[in-house]
């Protein structure tokens, strides 16, 4: 894995505006990313976990660049693609590719297996005629498709073929970076099993680098080297992935780290912590520290200060006033 | 003491591209009081089976063609259609995956919960209105009163399982069969829902069938497992057992292709490949000859592709429908 960041992303915010009533006026907005920065080098997987409203596949709609941010920069291998116009805009999409959660509905139904993985080698002309047809042949050969499935129609794929036909897509314009919007979360276990040693095998071979969606933990421990946890539109807790699994330092990652079930009866027993009540609106996050409304370790002050995302340990950065600079990282006691 | 017992169901769909043998001869006893999981992957007939025992499969689809369902010694595959609605919801209730679609987005919450009351136990408008209120703060939903009159809409998705909870259990079923209640809900609301479901269990001695793909739902929550593979059964043991030894290739394949959370975290950096099980599930509307796991299975025999297994204990310490059962374990050990 190599040092240089091919991905920078700093302090990127999102309101979405929200209308309502009779006239649709502007009732206020929804502060879907809050600020959030992060950078993934070539070949390293980023995983982003949180629960549903969080944020985490509005970061990666606009990593994508296909919604612009209200403010922060997208840095993709040393250029600023904040702000450019959508014909400058042009030879940077190439690089950055997604492979999406629902290999059912992210296919062209009329198009033929060979044409979804052929057509972008024209678009970015990459390649066209012979050597195209070779570059299909050999892609399908790579993610595990057998040949004659290149004239098929995505119908006649099972979730799984369809997934690794998404996965070749993605492929066949040479990018730096893939956004993996929870890529198999639909598909059953049996199957995600292949999807998921796939992934990481190209990752090791081409130094992709990938931006992992996902709500499952077990499933984002497994393919990241890194991850980061968001809780209303922030990124409350970033760290390498050992550090996160052997010491959470957020209290909302304890207790997501906590409430994922695990396959082994004999654990059953294990004192837990359940996060009580529901995640806030992000239209009136709460105020201080977006959590404090459900955390068991909330003192007085987190009403009011929004702590700061801070490296308390090297590479392990946490957003949480019990957890300043210097301070202690052994499990925190419940405040009275 | 045995309250439902199934025996060799089976459910087909007539469909035009052939009879669809969905579930292909389930059997299995639930006592009072105990949680029974059943689990498998898409298309494995572990809701069919839910849906057989309350009688919901639509005729002009499909229909039970075998089998035996009783519940405290009444026969349920046979009962008149007016008798089987007075067993839905009163002796047997039912909780869905995605409570957004099966509440009723044009009634309130208090009159969900009280039509089924009133229907059910003949309780008046009014004190079917308590029971409902009682039946919201028993789930512990806040503010109880001011909920009964909203709709589902007004909801979280945490709350609208709880209110299919409260619906579920307001006549005190016999049997609660809970399909894939969490999945569409978020890992700390999953574990305040589990959690609810079990306590209530406890406080009202109703048995639970818990379908659901999650292996980790399973081995927190049941006492009992049944394994299901393209219709039919595999295996079935207690949690502890299923997961400490399970005997047959699909189990053993499926749960060695799951990430874990819980095991020791590597070298940052090194990410062990998981196991694959090859292959995909067999298609059920052609008939299945031998073992249905045959095509994928890596200690498949001659044998398999022609017999199909019998799921029985005398291979090993739990019942497994696998001629090979004996030869995995020696394995494994």
């Amino acid at each position: 894995m190599s040092a240089a960041a091919i991905l920078e992303v700093h302090d990127l915010v999102k309101h979405f505006p929200v209308a309502g009533g009779l006239l649709q006026r502007r009732k206020g907005v929804v502060k879907a990313v809050d600020g959030v920065s992060f950078t993934i080098r070539r070949g390293e997987t980023l995983g982003l976990v949180g629960e549903s409203g969080c944020g985490k596949t509005t970061v990666s709609r606009l990593v994508l660049k296909l919604i612009e941010p209200t403010a922060g920069r997208i840095v993709l291998g040393g250029v600023e693609v904040t702000g450019l116009s959508p014909a400058q805009m042009w030879e940077h999409r190439r690089r950055v590719q997604i492979v999406f959660q629902d290999p059912y509905s992210s296919l062209n139904p009329r198009l033929s297996a060979g044409t979804i993985v052929g057509e972008p080698m024209e678009n970015f002309r990459i390649a066209t005629g012979k050597d195209k047809e070779r570059r299909v042949t050999e892609l399908f050969a790579r993610v595990g498709l057998r040949a004659e499935s290149i004239s098929r129609y995505p119908h006649e794929f099972s979730g799984g073929q369809r997934q690794r036909l998404g996965i070749a897509k993605a492929l066949s314009v040479n990018p730096d970076v893939i956004v993996a919007d929870e890529p198999v979360s639909a598909l059953d276990v049996s199957v995600r099993a292949q999807v998921l040693n796939l992934m990481i095998a190209l990752q090791d071979e081409l130094e992709l680098a990938y931006l992992f969606v996902s709500h499952d933990l077990a499933v984002v421990r497994h393919v990241s080297h890194r991850i980061a946890v968001m809780y209303l539109g922030r990124i409350v807790e970033l760290a390498d992935k050992r550090a996160l699994f052997e010491t959470p330092l957020h209290p909302y990652s304890e207790a997501l780290l906590a409430a994922a079930p695990v396959p082994d009866a004999a654990r059953r027993k294990r004192k837990r912590v359940i996060l009580q009540g529901d995640v806030p609106s992000p239209m009136r996050p709460p105020s201080g520290c977006r959590f404090h409304t459900r955390c068991a370790y909330a003192m007085p002050e987190c009403k009011v200060t929004d702590p700061p995302l801070l490296e308390v340990a090297p590479g392990h950065q946490v957003a949480c006033l019990r957890r300043p600079i210097g301070g202690d990282l052994a499990p925190l006691a419940r405040s009275g | 003491m045995t309250l439902l017992q199934v025996r060799d169901l089976k459910t087909h769909f007539f469909t035009a591209d052939g009879i669809v043998r969905a579930v292909d001869g389930i059997s299995f006893d639930l006592a009072a009081g105990e949680t029974l999981g059943i689990v498998g992957e898409s298309g494995c007939g572990k809701s069919v089976t839910a849906l057989s025992i309350l009688r919901l499969i639509a005729p002009e689809t499909g229909r039970i063609v075998g089998g035996s369902i009783m519940l405290d010694g009444q026969e349920l595959t046979t009962l008149p259609i007016e008798a089987m609605r007075a067993v839905r919801g009163r002796r047997i209730a039912m909780i869905f995956q995605e409570p957004m679609t099966s509440l009723n987005p044009v009634l309130t919450v208090g009159t969900q919960i009280a039509e089924s009351v009133q229907r059910h136990l003949g309780l008046s408008r009014r004190a079917a209105w308590d029971r409902a209120h009682e039946m919201l703060e028993l789930v512990r939903i806040a503010d109880a009163r001011r909920r009964l009159s909203e709709y589902p809409h007004q909801l979280s998705g945490g709350m609208r399982q709880r209110v299919m909870i409260a619906i579920a259990l307001c006549c005190d079923p016999q049997v609660l069969i809970a399909d894939e209640p969490t999945t569409a809900l978020d890992v700390t609301i999953q574990a305040q829902i589990l959690d609810l479901m079990l306590e209530l269990k406890e406080k009202l001695g109703s048995a639970i069938i818990l379908i659901t793909h999650d292996l980790g739902v399973v081995a927190e929550t049941c006492e009992r497992v049944l394994v299901m593979y393209a219709g039919r059964m595999v295996e079935q043991a207690t949690a502890g057992e299923l997961f400490g030894r399970p005997l047959h290739p699909y189990t053993r394949g499926l749960l060695r292709a799951l990430p874990r959370a819980d095991d020791e975290v590597g070298v940052a950096g090194i990410r062990p490949k998981l196991a694959e099980i090859p292959g995909i599930v067999p298609a059920l509307n052609r008939p299945i000859v031998g073992c249905a796991f045959a095509p994928r299975c890596r200690y498949v025999v001659d044998l398999c592709r022609t017999t199909a297994p019998a799921l029985t204990a005398a291979n090993g310490p739990h019942p497994v429908a696998c001629w090979e059962a004996q030869r995995v374990a020696e394995e494994a050990a």
